[in-house]
């Protein structure tokens, strides 16, 4: 298995405060990685540390294999998306993403090639010309965006993309950035669980400076695993349920309308434990409102975290 | 080992300037030496027309309608020229002072003390400004520290010459109006290498503000302390320059040398082995004065 970006035991400190306590994260090659965790978890320390804005106190970074961040090796490979950080507001659009191309080593005919490129992708052409302080909150983020998908980067860091945006912006830039998905392995950042969830395929938890879960998305979220039903009534035949589905454990709360079947072996598929339950239920006059694979991310990461 | 690559240095300076003019940076910087100039000019020939009308209320001679008819007249006279070998003690440097229009000799001395001042307090937040808002980030994750900062130090040399240029030619619109027989060619070409002169001799502090400014994010304070090492700069020239002599009083020597003050007096000779040593030193400082705020910013956070 090859990796994009690898982190070994990382620790950084601002002062006395502890951002990174030998934090270890495996990001493979094409992966789309959802970074979650609380405000000062230390996400933005650990994307600003494999970009090389910020010093590592200690442990290793491996980027593309090819050691830390140096501009020589990664430039134009490995992007980012850094969280608040402003660009001069009287620069033009593309004049910017021209620089940025061309810093990445992009002769000027190619830097202007790409540039335009992105403002079509994130649909700013006709805004290539204005200064960056005309444009709004929503278009601002966009051009960041673009600028980190410059030039076709291998490795991109997206830190907390989509914030302060409402939520029409929001839906455009996830579908900006799942259109993106397969050319680039893509790091992002949010307190958002159910937009990573619809983004991402690999998700890690961050608390307190290490990394407490991490792994596929549909094995954190146990989508091969776990069956959830949302019903419409208080109770569910669960000795018929549990008689028809022999290799499963069968819990019902009440409270929450909520029926989950686990699979305690791999034998069946989701779908063989739907060809023997769904006839059970509508047998019993139990209306079903909605069938979900696994539990969600904001579930795990709240058990995870308690 | 500092890596470096000359086509990014080239990119971030020529982009710089652009972006300092479109962000009305450099305008500012223009106008601000554009104005001094027009005014200390104009200042200049009212207090030589004073001198001139008084001496000639004095000496019961006719008054001229112009400043520089009398002067003009003195500093062709040997008993000025002789004067003036007594007064700077050294003949080639009178002899180069002598060769000079009036009005070049009041713009060389304009640029040359006040310049360095208005560059430290214009560029002491070069590099702080861009790390405090973030736009750095962009950057950084493409080029190396060392070119960036470069290119923004070749950026900042270039919109400084623009100013310094700007104002030798209010220097010069002015002269043209108000002083009499001006030497409409031999003042060009004068204030021209003088303007090249303050230039080269800026260079030194303008690193000294890019280095500073490469110490923290904190705007105000790499402003205040590119100030605060400028005045401190300027002091220590003083005192080692009293102080400099013979014994271990030499180290006062050696410390005057570290300071662009120390090779102000070579700007003045017309001799091409002062002027390329003191170029040379000139560039050595700012290298000096900006590598040593670099080694700093190249172990920081950005």
């Amino acid at each position: 298995m090859t990796y994009a970006l690898r982190l070994r035991d990382v620790h950084k400190r601002y002062g006395r405060q502890v951002a990174l306590d030998g934090l270890n994260l495996d990001i493979e090659r094409g992966a789309v990685l959802g970074l979650v965790g609380k405000n000062g978890a230390g996400k933005t320390t650990a994307m600003s540390i494999a970009a090389g804005l910020l010093r590592a106190d200690s442990g290793t970074i491996d980027l593309l294999g090819m050691g830390g961040f140096r501009p020589k090796l990664h430039r134009g490979r490995v992007t980012i998306l850094p969280q608040d950080a402003r660009l001069p507001t009287h620069a033009r659009v593309r004049d910017t993403l021209v620089f940025l191309a061309r810093l990445q080593g992009l002769t000027r005919l190619q830097a202007i090639d790409a540039a335009d490129e992105m403002l079509t992708w994130v649909d700013l052409k006709d805004r290539a010309t204005s200064p960056l302080g005309t444009l709004s909150h929503g278009m601002f983020r966009r051009v960041t965006i673009a600028q980190a998908f410059l030039g076709s980067p291998e490795l991109v860091l997206l830190d907390e993309p989509t914030s302060g945006l409402d939520p029409k912006q929001v839906v455009q830039i996830r579908y900006l950035i799942r259109s993106r998905r397969a050319q680039a392995t893509i790091v992002i950042s949010s307190h958002i669980l159910s937009e990573l969830e619809t983004m991402c395929d690999h998700v890690a938890f961050i608390e307190n400076g290490r990394t407490i879960r991490d792994g596929k998305l549909e094995d954190v979220t146990n989508r091969q695993k776990i069956i959830s039903y949302s019903v419409a009534s208080e109770t569910v035949p669960v000795e018929v349920i549990t008689a028809a589905l022999p290799d499963c454990g069968v819990h019902f709360s009440a409270s929450a309308k909520l029926l989950t079947v686990s699979q305690r072996t791999e034998s069946s598929s989701p779908a063989d434990i739907n060809a023997r339950l769904l006839p059970v239920l509508l047998e019993h006059g139990v209306p079903i409102l909605e069938i979900r694979l696994g539990s969600n991310l904001e579930k795990e990461y709240l058990q995870q975290v308690q | 080992m500092i890596g470096f690559s000359l086509r990014d240095i080239g990119i971030v300076a020529r982009h710089d300037v652009t972006d300092s003019f479109r962000s009305r940076k450099a305008i500012l910087w223009v106008l601000l030496y554009l104005i001094s100039a027009l005014a200390a000019t104009f200042f200049f020939t009212i207090a030589l027309r004073e001198i001139e009308s008084e001496v000639a209320r004095l000496a019961r001679i006719g008054e001229t309608r112009q400043a520089g008819v009398m002067t003009q007249s003195l500093w062709e006279s040997n008993s000025f020229r002789r004067m003036v070998e007594g007064l700077v003690g050294d003949r080639d440097l009178a002899e180069s002072l002598i060769r000079k229009p009036p009005l070049v000799l009041f713009f060389g001395w304009l640029s040359l003390t006040f310049s360095p001042f208005l560059i430290v307090l214009l560029a002491g937040d070069s590099i702080s400004s861009d790390v405090a808002s973030g736009a750095s980030r962009f950057i950084l994750t493409r080029i190396d520290r060392f070119s960036w900062v470069t290119g923004k130090l070749a950026g900042q040399a270039l919109v400084l010459l623009a100013a310094i240029v700007a104002s030798g030619i209010g220097a010069y619109g002015v002269g043209m109006f108000r002083l009499a027989g001006f030497a409409y060619g031999s003042t060009a070409v004068g204030l021209l290498v003088a303007c090249l002169k303050a230039w080269a001799y800026c260079l030194p502090f303008l690193g000294l503000a890019v280095g500073v400014s490469q110490l923290s994010r904190k705007v105000p304070l790499t402003r205040i302390l590119s100030i605060v090492l400028y005045f401190s700069g300027s002091i220590l020239a003083l005192i080692s320059d009293h102080m400099a002599g013979d014994g271990w009083r030499r180290i006062w020597e050696l410390l005057y040398i570290l300071l662009p003050q120390g090779h102000r007096r070579s700007l003045w000779i017309d001799d091409p082995q002062h002027l390329v040593s003191a170029g040379l030193f000139f560039v050595a400082l700012c290298v000096l004065y900006y590598v040593s705020g670099y080694i700093v910013f190249a172990r920081r956070d950005a």
